[in-house]
Formats: C-alpha cells, sequence, structure tokens
C-alpha cells in the first residue's frame, strides 16, 4: 500500500497538452476517482501513474520513491483496462497467473525480499484470487468463453493476485450492462474495504464516482478542477464546470448580473434574486475540500455579469395545477422560501419515484407575479439564453438552453408525491437561498458571496 | 395467395437456378483449362514416346510404362536434387518465418526514429524483381566461395518483404492494451513476442509458412545461377535438365516434373485454409 503524488505533471502530445501542470496527492488506501469527460486527460494520468506514458514535466511518487524512470512492472501497481485486456489465447488460470510469472513479488513471512514465486506459490496465490472473486469454477475456460461481467472478474483477479501497493482501473466497468455495474460497483467497493489498497479509478461516470470514491478529483481539459469528498464536491463546486458535470439533470444555471441596491443580489431580465447571507459557505476552505479559493477571482460589485447556479432538487414549485390562491404572498408561505422565477411548463418527465420537471423561463403570460425583493416590475422574466458560450467555461455538458437564441430552462425536480403541474402552466419557483451557487461568467469560477455581504452591506 | 406473387417468386426462383448454373459452368471450364495441362503431363509421362507419337498423340495414355517414375528418380537424378530442395527450401522458409516475426515485431511495437520510413524502403523491396539483384547476388556469393553450396542457395532468402509486412498486419491487429497489461506483468519483448503476440498471430505466420514453402520450392533463377555443379542442383534445375534431353526420354522428364510437385499437391491439400487466408491478408484475426 502507497500513497501516489502527481507533482506539476504535465503531459503533451506535440502541441496538445492532454495533462496541464497537475498536483494531486491520492492517500495510502484511499478510492480516488478521477472523473471528467472523455477527452479530459484523466486515462493520460492514469497511464503515466502506470508508466506506461511517460510525463512530460513534473513529478510522480508512488510512496516516498519517484518513479517517473521506473518501468511499468517494477512500479509495483496493477491495471484494470476498459477493455479488460485478457490473453485471449490463455485460460482463466494463466490469465490470472500471468503477473505472478515474471514479476518479482513480496513473499508472506520474508521481511521486504522480493523474489520471484515457484510454481506451487503461484497456485496457491491464483486459487485464493479465485475463490476471493468466486472464479473457480472457471479457471479452464478461455475468455471467450465467459460473460463479460466474468472477464470482468478475471481482470480484477489478475490485478489483484500480485498485491500491489496500487490498482489502477481505467473505466473498467463501461463495457458492462447497467444491471451488472451496479453489482460490480458494489463489488469493487466492497474490495477496497476489504483488501485496504490505494484505488485510482477512472471514469466519465458520476454516479461511479460519487457512489464509489472516498474522495473525486475533478479534470477538464487537462487540468484539476476541483479534488473533495463527493459531498463537497457535489455541495460545494468549485466552479461552473464542476457545477454543471456532476449531478443528473445537470445544474440550473442562469446568467445574470450582481446589484447591490437594496441588498446583495442578481439581477436576471426585469427581476432581482436576493442573497442572504450563507454562513455555510466557510466550508469551501475546510481543508476537506481544495476548491480553488475565490479569493483571485476579485470583488463581487454591482454589475458585474454572473451565472446563478440551483440544484433540480432545490428548487420548489407553486402554480399551475396546484396554485390555488394565485398570491406570491400565499406562494411564500407555503414554501417557506423566496420566490425566485416564473416560468412556464415546457413538459414533465414522469421518473416513478420522482418527475422532472422542465420550466422555460421568459415564457409566462404577460402580468405573471414574479418574485424577488420588491424591484421588480411586474413583468415576466424574459432571459433569452444570450450566453456567449465561449464566455463560459465547461458549457459542454450543461443541456439545453445554451443554443443561442433559444430559451433558458430550468429543471424542477419533484418528488412522487408531488403533483405534477401540466405543460403550458405558469409556474412560480422557489428556492432555499442556502443551495443558491454563484459563478463569476468570466472565469466560471465560485464566488462566496457570505465574505463579500458585510462589505457590500455596510457602504 | 393471389396467382401474380406466386407465379413471380417462381420467375424468380428459376432466374436464380439459372444464374447459378451458369456460374457452376464456366468454373468447370475454368477447372479444365487449368487442369488439362497436368493431366497431359501425366499422358505423356505414362507413355512411352516413341508409340505415343506413332499414334498421333492421343489425350490418353498409350503402352503405359510405370517404371518411368524410379528411372526418373534413379537416373534422372530426382531423387538426389530432391534431397538438395528439400533442405534448401526448410532452411528458407524458417529463416524467413522468424526473420520476418522478429522484423514485423519490431515495425509493429517498437518506436524508433524513421520506422514508417523504413518500414516502406523494407515493403518496398517487394518490387525488386530477383533478377535486378541476381548479378551482384551472384558476385557476392562467389566472393563468398558460397557457390554450390547451401548458404549460397539460401543466403539471400533468409529474409521476405512479404512475411514481414503479412505478419505486421497480424501483429497490428492485437489489441494495445494488450501489450499495456503485458508491461504491466512484467513482460519483455521477447516474452510479449513469444507469449502473446506470436500465439495470437498463428493464422497468419502459418498462411505466411506454407507462402514462403512454395516460393522456395519453386525458385528457379537463382540456383541455376549459384549451383554450377549436378550436385547442387534443386529439383526444379533438375528436371529442367532432363527436359532438355532426346525427345525419347521426354517421359521421364515428365515423370520427374510429377514426382517434383508431389510435395506441393501435398502441402497445397493439408494447408489450404492457411493459403487461402494468406492471400487474402489484411483482414485477419477478429
Amino acid at each position: 500500500m502507497a500513497s501516489v503524488t502527481l507533482d506539476d505533471v504535465t503531459k503533451r502530445y506535440g502541441e496538445v497538452v492532454a495533462v496541464d501542470h497537475m498536483s494531486l496527492a491520492v492517500e495510502d488506501g484511499e478510492l480516488m476517482v478521477l472523473l471528467g469527460p472523455s477527452g479530459c486527460g484523466k486515462t493520460t494520468a492514469l497511464r503515466m501513474i502506470a508508466g506506461l506514458e511517460d510525463a512530460t514535466e513534473g513529478t510522480i511518487r508512488i510512496g516516498d520513491r519517484v518513479v517517473n524512470d521506473v518501468e511499468p512492472r517494477h512500479r509495483d501497481v496493477s491495471m484494470v483496462f476498459q477493455n479488460y485486456a485478457l490473453y485471449p489465447h490463455l485460460t482463466v488460470e494463466k490469465n490470472i497467473a500471468s503477473p505472478l510469472l515474471a514479476r518479482e513479488m513480496h513473499v508472506d513471512g520474508e521481511d521486504g525480499a522480493v523474489r520471484k514465486l515457484s510454481r506451487t506459490e503461484r497456485k496457491e496465490r491464483v486459487n485464493d484470487v479465485a475463490r476471493l472473486l468466486g472464479l473457480e469454477s472457471l479457471l479452464a475456460r478461455k475468455p471467450s468463453a465467459l460473460s463479460g461481467g466474468q472477464r470482468q472478474r478475471v481482470a480484477l483477479a489478475r490485478a489483484i493476485v500480485a498485491r500491489p501497493k496500487v490498482f489502477l482501473m481505467d473505466e473498467p466497468l463501461s463495457n458492462l450492462d447497467a444491471k451488472l455495474r451496479v453489482q460490480t460497483r458494489g463489488e469493487i467497493v466492497d474490495l477496497h474495504q476489504r483488501l485496504g489498497t490505494t484505488i485510482i479509478y477512472v471514469t466519465h461516470d458520476q454516479v461511479e464516482a460519487l457512489t464509489m470514491a472516498n474522495r473525486i478529483a475533478l479534470i477538464e481539459a487537462g487540468r484539476l478542477q476541483q479534488v473533495g469528498d463527493p459531498q463537497s464536491v457535489y455541495d460545494r463546486p468549485a466552479n461552473l464546470f464542476v457545477a454543471r458535470f456532476l449531478g443528473t439533470p445537470p445544474m440550473n444555471t442562469v446568467e445574470g448580473t450582481i446589484t447591490t441596491t437594496g441588498g446583495l443580489g442578481v439581477r436576471i431580465g426585469g427581476v432581482t434574486v436576493s442573497l442572504p447571507p450563507t454562513p455555510g459557505d466557510s466550508r469551501t476552505n475546510d481543508g476537506k475540500t481544495e476548491a480553488r479559493a475565490s479569493a483571485s477571482v476579485g470583488r463581487i460589485e454591482q454589475g458585474r455579469p454572473v451565472v446563478l447556479g440551483i440544484r433540480s432538487e432545490h428548487l420548489q414549485m407553486l402554480g399551475g395545477a396546484m396554485q390555488e390562491g394565485g398570491s406570491s404572498e400565499a406562494a411564500q408561505v407555503a414554501s417557506g422560501f423566496e420566490p425566485l422565477l416564473t416560468g412556464t411548463v415546457a413538459h414533465v418527465e414522469w421518473l416513478g419515484h420522482e418527475s422532472l420537471v422542465t420550466v422555460a423561463i421568459g415564457s409566462g403570460p404577460p402580468g405573471a407575479r414574479d418574485g424577488g425583493t420588491g424591484s421588480g416590475a411586474g413583468s415576466s422574466v424574459a432571459i433569452t439564453s444570450s450566453m456567449p458560450t465561449d464566455a463560459v467555461i465547461g458549457t459542454g455538458d450543461s443541456e439545453g438552453g445554451d443554443v443561442p437564441g433559444s430559451r433558458t430552462t430550468i429543471e424542477v425536480r419533484l418528488g412522487a408525491d408531488e403533483q405534477s403541474p401540466r405543460a403550458g402552466a405558469t409556474v412560480t419557483l422557489f428556492a432555499d437561498p442556502r443551495h443558491l451557487h454563484l459563478f463569476d461568467l468570466a472565469s466560471g469560477q465560485r464566488l462566496a458571496w457570505d465574505t463579500h455581504l458585510q462589505a457590500a452591506a455596510s457602504r | 395467395m393471389s396467382a401474380v406473387p406466386a407465379s413471380r417468386t417462381q420467375v424468380h426462383h428459376v432466374a436464380r437456378r439459372a444464374r447459378t448454373a451458369g456460374w457452376y459452368l464456366l468454373l468447370t471450364a475454368l477447372a479444365v483449362i487449368i487442369l488439362f495441362p497436368i493431366y497431359m503431363m501425366v499422358v505423356r509421362a505414362l507413355s512411352t514416346p516413341v508409340t505415343y507419337f506413332g499414334r498421333g498423340s492421343p489425350l490418353y495414355p498409350v503402352d503405359v510404362e510405370w517404371g518411368v517414375f524410379r528411372a526418373a528418380w534413379d537416373e534422372g537424378g530426382i531423387g538426389r536434387s530432391m534431397g538438395v530442395s528439400t533442405v534448401a527450401t526448410l532452411l528458407m522458409t524458417g529463416g524467413q518465418v522468424v526473420t520476418a516475426i522478429l522484423a514485423a515485431y519490431a515495425f509493429a511495437f517498437l518506436r524508433f526514429p524513421l520506422r514508417r520510413l523504413v518500414f516502406v524502403l523494407f515493403i518496398g523491396t517487394l518490387m525488386l524483381p530477383i533478377e535486378v539483384t541476381l548479378i551482384p547476388n551472384v558476385q557476392t556469393m562467389r566472393d563468398l566461395h558460397w557457390l554450390n553450396s547451401f548458404p549460397g542457395l539460401v543466403g539471400p532468402f533468409l529474409a521476405s518483404a512479404l512475411g514481414t509486412f503479412l505478419i505486421h498486419q497480424g501483429f497490428r491487429a492485437i489489441p494495445t492494451e494488450l501489450l499495456d497489461a503485458a508491461s504491466l506483468d512484467g513482460y519483455g519483448h521477447m516474452r510479449f513476442l513469444t507469449r502473446v503476440a506470436v500465439p495470437l498471430s498463428k493464422p497468419v505466420i502459418a498462411s505466411f509458412t506454407v507462402i514462403a514453402f512454395l516460393g522456395a520450392w519453386n525458385q528457379f533463377i537463382w540456383p541455376e545461377a549459384v549451383s554450377t555443379e549436378t550436385h547442387w542442383q534443386t529439383v526444379q534445375i533438375g528436371v529442367a535438365a532432363l527436359s532438355a534431353t532426346t525427345p525419347d526420354h521426354s517421359n521421364i522428364a515428365f515423370a520427374g516434373a510429377i514426382v517434383a510437385s508431389l510435395p506441393l499437391v501435398v502441402l497445397l491439400v493439408a494447408f489450404q485454409r492457411q493459403l487461402v487466408r494468406g492471400l487474402t491478408a489484411g483482414a485477419v484475426k477478429g
């Protein structure tokens, strides 16, 4: 077991920068997930740790040893590949045994000594691992006679049998069907708990990352965006990329400008959404998360272009079929939160345990009540998505609303017991202000407004 | 069901059968054209030349004489030259297969400067007919005092651009993850080559082995050039020499040709699949 440290590591292929000055410390025994869209450099980072690619710059350490110039086989790591990479002409038994044939191993009871294993020792280890993964009955088969899940298990067995310091897993579940993926996910977590070995796990699947990881490292365009435990990266995304990449559906984002008249708020179209103090935001820098601090982003000041983010599950909705009283005061009382925006229900997706309601902002009939702090002029909130996509980082993964000229849509998640509105109904959206996220439009960085609030208020 | 579609189906059916029959007719004709000379070779070998010509060269054997094969083997020297051919062919085939595997591995799995250029140049030698290199090569053999020897017969044919190309294609079909997995498993290049690359490329290697064997056995110009003594004649030279004798003994020459081609017939029957696969290579293995 060992820690893995990347120190300012860069990988270039000619002009292309695959990994850009990445520094990452994976702790001993940790399950670290490298998460990002395809082509973001996460696999390249993994392959550099394995020794299959050379780092152009920077230092890679496994434990205390700098391994930049160490051959893959001497790094004491095992890797599980996306396509399993089993030797098709060898039986399961020989596939599992293959790392034992050529590599020198630590042997039980022989302190620190490394040597090749004897035939009986190899057989013993293969049998142990086969038992651990339930492969005993398959040992004599060739990989072609196995199902996808069984092949994946053989690949895992081959990685485990060498008892490496670090497991590297490159999207190991992506070739399995959905059900098997969930099952194998659990098995890997279980294995990690039993073996206690450091695992670095690459995936583009945020569900895998959130469910399996001790910590997640989010990567985009070769750069590390944020590192933290699943909850902290989900709750406190460091920038727009992370905010939009994590969560299904992605976080709703709406462009606006900062206003400081009558308290801090964001002006979106004709309405102002007020930003009350958020005591929780100081958690950003508590050491658990390594979110890039917002200090460098600058001051929150009047007129500054920002992006307001809110997750679908943090929105509540009144209006349409549900609206009885029709007054926003009643709605406010009902939800306990401040009205945020008004819009028209575009469509409703019923998923059984929940419903996803897509609300088109700004398509409500004239005169619909807008929320806010009273500064609203009574017009409907008209936000055409004028967001220049190149000005906002990480827009590629947000769904809907980013096409120039289209309307901004917001997704709202309703519980199974909540009544869904009809399509076309006018609704008002409410949110607990503590769940509002604010990002700088130009840089995409998270803005922690509570620290700026006092300054703004004391002016 | 109405009658119209039924009759249409029938028409369709008949048309298809007619087309199939047409193809078979064409293929049969082609087969006859190809097999006829071979048949005539057997007829001429079995017939005593004088009687045969006296009967006006019929399409069937006359005055059959089975001893002609023995005569070709012993007096005709086919037995001895077949020995030379067998040894030379095995050396050439073995040499080509081994060097082609090693070269193909280098081109497929190693990274070195100018790899693509070297590969193209290497494969480009396929375009050179043997006549171009014949004179300088013979001169080299003479300088090395390798005329009339096995090194002289096989030396220039221990490497093969065709084999390198075919096996290279086979190696390229091996997923790169296997190389990655193997390097993490601690395999060096030699171990990866022998334990993974070669076993996975068996079909192409088998195909090339058959092709190399055929080529080596059928060589004519080169052994003719480097074996000036009868003792070092290969079987193809031996057959040619026999056919140059008097027409009275032409049956012995034909018998020699039949004997000389027997190993190839056996090979073709046994390795038909590999041969066809080799000729359609490139699409090797799934």
